[in-house]
């Protein structure tokens, strides 16, 4: 049984449908990555996921159990965590009151000392800067508080929209460590990027959207290698 | 502030508060039990905006209290004290159900909400005369045989609860949890917190100390028609004290009741039918000017080379704990 199992899932937004019938699966200590153009649908698949927009069609399980109808609050209860896109850190708050946010939910309040101690030794930066207003990070220092909080709340599938967007190579390619690094402890991820050749680099699997629809789907060498690939982002045959 | 600081302070105006009483007279007496009163709006206002949100229409919850209190006397008899309490659950169950619906989205929805709420509940009292009394209003008999010394006692506990609220959430974790929902509630939600629940509890809360208010105010001035319970007035002026005073703050929302109030009374003798422009002129610049309000300007004042907010966080890190 995958982790995550995504079945003809569709989204509207009022009356405007933005997914049609997307399926797609995710397997335990899998990467997943959802590829496509701007506006093709990836971010939405990520929030019906966690339950910031409600599905109109489909269903998502997740171990096996729907969670297409649950509150946000109960999905991120079940072990899933959403690493939003653009980071939103809250700026006003310091890096550790943004990590013991992360750390909310009952189910990961008994660990919250440890849980802490394991992000702050995957991203050391944050220690040096954890009584400072999260505001007041670089882009990249914010982007891995975002991750660091999401993986306060102990979860079993991680979502990371668009992590490496306008940071520099260097602070892409630490984070990128970090993210594989966790996947080699048993993280499962489901992924968002636009450079394809780095999110494939790391995945299992890819799933390419295009205009709301799944334009691609198979294991990350499949989908590197289809023509479909160059279709879907160039719009070249 | 040094928390010495900051509870020497507030013990100083606890005991002012508690003789202030003592050489006044009637007219002072009925001055302190409005800005009693106004501290009571001002502050429970200010406790739905700790999580972010604006309602316009505070003078509802408050009439509701007034209204609830005043029928319960006038058909049951029932006493002033148990008026009250009746008025604030009356209150913060109106603004749950409100909650529940507006709350549920974000932005302006709850702000509309509660702005067309206050006229409604006006439009309604005034329709049903059988029930409400109507445009005649009710008349009550004057609490504590018209006795100000006590009448001001209990706006002052009216008045003290919503700021000991606010101050027991700057110190539980509510103050983090409201704090991650007003900076950025799509993370609030990531984080795992049930935003909406939290919101509307913040709401209650808030309508619940308007209604108290509103519960002792009939008894006190003997008399209440649907244009003084529901009066779009009461409303700006619960959301311009804080404004003014310093929003977010403990002491913010007291020090713009108790200032306005006064500056009020003052402007209204001294200038007689222009007081109304001189006040508009104050705030407008007041807002220009101060930003952070009274309370941010004496901190600015206090501490100029230090960023304001680096203390924040160091109180943050104590209340998740």
């Amino acid at each position: 049984m995958p982790l995550l199992e995504i079945e003809s899932l569709d989204v509207c937004y009022d009356d405007l449908q933005v997914l049609w019938s997307v399926s797609l699966q995710v397997g335990e200590g899998e990467i997943g990555v959802l590829l496509g153009p701007n506006g093709s649908g990836k971010s939405t698949v990520m929030n019906a996921i966690s339950g910031l927009v409600r599905p109109r069609g489909g269903a998502i399980r997740f171990r096996g159990e729907r969670i297409d109808r649950l509150p946000t609050h109960a999905v991120i209860d079940r072990g899933v965590a959403h690493v939003l896109e653009r980071r939103r850190v809250f700026p006003l708050m310091s890096v550790l009151d943004n990590l013991l946010l992360g750390g909310f939910i009952p189910r990961s309040r008994p660990t919250r000392a440890e849980q802490l101690e394991r992000v702050l030794g995957l991203f050391p930066v944050l220690r040096q800067r954890r009584g400072q207003l999260a505001g007041t990070l670089s882009g990249g220092e914010q982007q891995m508080l975002a991750v660091a909080r999401g993986l306060m709340s102990r979860p079993s599938l991680l979502l990371v929209d668009e992590p490496f967007l306008g940071l520099a190579p260097m602070v892409a390619r630490d984070l990128l460590d970090v993210l594989v690094r966790l996947n080699g402890e048993g993280m499962t991820i489901l992924l968002v990027e636009q450079n394809v050749e780095m999110a494939l680099g790391m995945a299992h699997r890819g799933v390419v959207l295009e205009s709301g629809r799944v334009a691609i789907s198979g294991s990350a060498r499949e989908v590197l290698e289809s023509n479909e690939l160059r279709q879907a982002f160039l719009g070249v045959v | 502030m040094s928390a010495a600081a900051a509870r020497a302070g507030w013990t100083l105006v606890a005991l002012a508060a508690l003789v202030a009483p003592v050489p006044l007279g009637n007219y002072g007496l009925h001055l302190l039990v409005l800005v009693c009163m106004y501290v009571a709006l001002s502050s429970s206002w200010n406790i739905l905006t700790l999580a972010g949100q604006l309602t316009l229409g505070h003078a509802g919850f408050f009439g509701v209290g007034a209204y609830t209190s005043a029928l319960l006397a006038l058909r049951l008899g029932v006493p002033f004290w148990a008026g009250m309490g009746a008025g604030a659950v009356a209150a913060a169950a109106l603004a749950g159900v409100i909650g529940l619906v507006c709350l549920r989205l974000r932005g302006v929805y709850l702000a509309i909400a509660t702005l067309s709420l206050v006229e409604a509940l006006k439009i309604v009292v005034l329709n049903v005369p059988d029930v409400t009394e109507g445009s005649i209003g009710i008349t009550l008999s004057p609490v504590f045989a018209g006795a100000r010394r006590p009448a001001y006692y209990v706006m002052l506990a009216v008045a003290a609860l919503p700021v000991l609220a606010t101050v027991w959430i700057k110190r539980s974790k509510l103050h983090v949890i409201l704090g991650a929902i007003r900076e950025d509630e799509g993370a609030a939600q990531m984080a795992g917190i049930n935003t909406t629940a939290y919101k509307v509890f913040a709401f209650a809360l808030s309508a619940a100390f308007a209604g108290l208010a509103g519960g002792f105010y009939p008894h006190y001035i003997t008399y209440i028609v649907p244009d003084t319970a529901f009066s779009i007035g009461l409303s700006i002026e619960a959301q311009i004290m804080p404004i003014l005073g310093g929003l977010y703050t403990v002491a913010g929302p007291v020090v713009g009741a108790v200032v306005l109030t006064l500056a009020g009374e003052y402007l209204r003798t001294r200038f007689g039918a222009a007081n109304l422009l001189v006040y508009g002129v104050v705030m407008v610049l007041a807002i220009l000017c101060l930003p952070g309000g009274l309370v941010g300007l004496a901190r600015r004042w206090r501490a100029p080379f230090r960023v304001r907010r680096a203390e924040q966080p160091q109180e943050g890190v104590a209340d998740v704990r």
